[in-house]
Order: C-alpha cells, then sequence, then structure tokens
C-alpha cells in the first residue's frame, strides 16, 4: 500500500467513524425508499473514500464530508429528474399543505418532516438537512458555497417554515 | 415546537449507523462500474446492430449510390458512437468535494450543453446519410415509375423519419430549457 493509500484509508475511517450516522440521515433527506436509500448511502461512503486521494485540507473534514455526501444527494434526485416539481423554502406550499395525520407522535412528525423535505428544491434541502444537523451558519456557508448572508435569509425561513408546520406542541 | 426539537428529533435517527466494510466498498465499486459498463455496451450495441444492418445492404444491393450512403449512414453511427463515449462522466469525480452550489451549478449545465446540442453529436451525423440514401432510392426509381410516384412512396417515410428526429431534437431542448431554469433559479438565488 503507497502513502497516499494510507492517507486516503485513515481519513476515511476518521470520517466514517464521526460521521456515519450524519451520512445516513442525509441519506433520508434525499431518498424515501428503503432499498434505494440503503444504495445512495454506499454511494456516498464510496464516493467519500474515493474523494480522499483529492482532499488537501484546505476546509475542515466534517465539511469535506457534507460536501461530498450531498452532492451525491444532489445527483441522485437530478438523475430522478423531479427537479421542476421541487419547491423552494419560501414557497407558501410547504405550509399550506394539510397533513392527513393529527397525532404528534415522534414517528408521524419524523414522517411530516421527511414529506416536507422532500419537496424541497437541492440547494434549499441541502441548507434544511445541514440545518437539522446543527451545523452553525458559518460552516453552512461553507459546505454549500452560499453567502453567510443568503444562508442568514434561509436559515431564518427555515425557522420560520418550521414553527408554522410543526406548531402543534411536543409529544412528549 | 421549537427548532431545537425538531433537530433533536432529526439528530435521533440513525444513531446505530454502521459504516461499510472496505469489501462492501470495494463491492459497490465494482457494482457501480458495472452499471456504467452495461449502460454503455447497450448503446454501443444499438450502433453496431445498425452498422451491421446498413453494412449488409452495402453488400447485397448492388447499386454505387445506395452503397456510398451505407456507408456515410454507419461512417455516422460510429461518430455518434465516439461522442457517446467521450461524453461519458468519468467515475470517479474529481470535483466531488466541491462546495454544493457550485458543483451542483456545473452539473446541471453539462447536462443542459449535451441536451441542448444533441443535434450536433448524436443526431447529426446520420442526416447525411440518410439524406443520401433516399436521393440514391430516387434517382434509381425516378426512371422508371416517375417522379409523382417516387415522391408518393418515399415522401411518408422520408417526413416520418424527419419528424422522428426533429421530435427528439424538440425533447430534448425542452429538457435543457427545464435545466436551465432551474440554473437560472440558482444564480438569482442571492437573497
Amino acid at each position: 500500500m503507497t502513502e497516499a493509500s494510507d492517507r486516503r484509508d485513515r481519513l476515511y475511517d476518521q470520517a466514517a467513524d464521526k460521521f456515519g450516522s450524519a451520512i445516513v440521515r442525509l441519506a433520508r433527506g434525499y431518498e424515501f425508499h428503503d432499498e434505494k436509500r440503503r444504495d445512495l448511502v454506499q454511494d456516498m461512503h464510496l464516493a467519500l473514500w474515493r474523494s480522499f486521494a483529492k482532499f488537501e485540507e484546505r476546509c475542515a473534514l466534517g465539511t469535506w464530508v457534507y460536501r461530498v455526501a450531498h452532492n451525491i444527494g444532489a445527483g441522485h434526485i437530478a438523475k430522478a429528474r423531479r427537479e421542476g416539481a421541487l419547491i423552494t423554502l419560501d414557497d407558501e406550499r410547504l405550509v399550506a399543505e394539510n397533513d392527513v395525520e393529527e397525532t404528534v407522535d415522534r414517528a408521524s412528525l419524523l414522517a411530516r418532516l421527511h414529506r416536507m423535505i422532500h419537496r424541497l428544491a437541492a440547494i434549499d434541502r441541502q441548507v434544511m438537512l445541514l440545518y437539522l444537523e446543527d451545523l452553525p451558519a458559518a460552516e453552512i456557508a461553507e459546505v454549500t458555497g452560499l453567502s453567510a448572508a443568503n444562508v442568514a435569509v434561509k436559515i431564518h425561513r427555515i425557522k420560520t417554515l418550521l414553527a408554522r408546520r410543526f406548531a402543534q406542541g411536543d409529544p412528549s | 415546537m421549537s427548532d431545537d426539537f425538531i433537530s433533536a428529533l432529526w439528530q435521533s435517527q440513525d444513531g446505530d449507523a454502521r459504516r461499510p466494510s472496505n469489501e462492501d466498498l470495494a463491492a459497490r465499486a465494482v457494482a457501480l462500474h458495472r452499471r456504467v459498463m452495461w449502460r454503455d455496451r447497450i448503446e454501443y450495441a444499438a450502433g453496431i446492430l445498425v452498422a451491421v444492418l446498413f453494412i449488409a445492404v452495402v453488400i447485397a444491393v448492388p447499386d454505387t449510390g445506395i452503397r456510398i450512403a451505407c456507408l456515410v449512414i454507419v461512417a455516422g453511427v460510429g461518430f455518434t458512437c465516439l461522442n457517446l463515449y467521450r461524453r461519458r462522466v468519468p467515475a470517479p469525480d474529481d470535483n466531488v468535494g466541491q462546495a454544493c452550489r457550485d458543483y451542483y451549478r456545473r452539473e446541471l449545465g453539462r447536462q443542459r450543453d449535451a441536451l441542448h446540442s444533441v443535434w450536433r453529436w448524436y443526431l447529426g451525423p446520420l442526416v447525411p446519410g440518410m439524406v443520401l440514401l433516399f436521393v440514391a432510392i430516387a434517382y434509381r426509381t425516378i426512371p422508371v415509375a416517375g417522379w409523382w410516384a417516387t415522391i408518393r412512396e418515399l415522401g411518408p417515410i422520408a417526413l416520418a423519419i424527419a419528424g422522428f428526429f426533429f421530435l427528439l431534437h424538440l425533447l430534448n431542448r425542452l429538457a435543457a430549457r427545464r435545466l436551465q431554469s432551474t440554473i437560472d433559479a440558482i444564480d438569482g438565488d442571492r437573497s
């Protein structure tokens, strides 16, 4: 094994151990169906492992991991050719939708959250998913390449959207 | 319900996610490579089939004009397959670590350009040979059957083929336009 491949494997091991759960959650944000999602997670891990050959440590490890995972996810929804049907964070249809379920148990809340996320266009979806992972705005900007001001506006829209869509109260 | 609660709810998922083993990754790499190779082979196989059919016509039909037209079609098919090969996305993608907005925009642009120019690199190479073929057939039949009968027989077929090519071109242009709308939305999203 060469030094380069050792370095790649070492970086991948660190990334997979630290961000493995986050990668699976990101994949949930891009694919509903269990089997396709498992394939997508594998694709994300494979792309990540390969990408470390080009990682020059100009950004944090987490930034790199999120970039690769989201880029693979965005490619996945682009292949499904549904971009035209997806909407942005400021679209009133995200709030106006009448969710059939009245219950507020954990599973139904997560299902509603997933349905909302799956309606979002790629860039807004990335910001939403990174926000839900508690990434600070500056890191969201670095991962997505959006300006700090743009990220701030999107986060404001996310907070408003979540407040309006999930105003029923804490199920616990 | 607070944002913190929603974030905590989101992050409570998949806490026991297992990372793929090195064997899983290697198997996935092979599976992906095979899928891409299979898709490429289907396209090249279709091209070879068309080429073989027209070479069979070259052998069977003792008319110089028709033979030349068929050979030009075969060359056109070869050129189209070469363009398909050149346009395949190399794996692995060296840019996958790029900031998401830039990566996504670049991918959409690449797809848009390929769709927008499908006339030039996919359909166009087939046109000269098809035109020559119709001219060669007409050149043989007009002295025998006359202009009107030749037009009546060949016209609908030529129009159907031209219409099919035009429809493919139109569908690809519409798809390119949809991608451009998405690109415009990304470029315009500077709120």
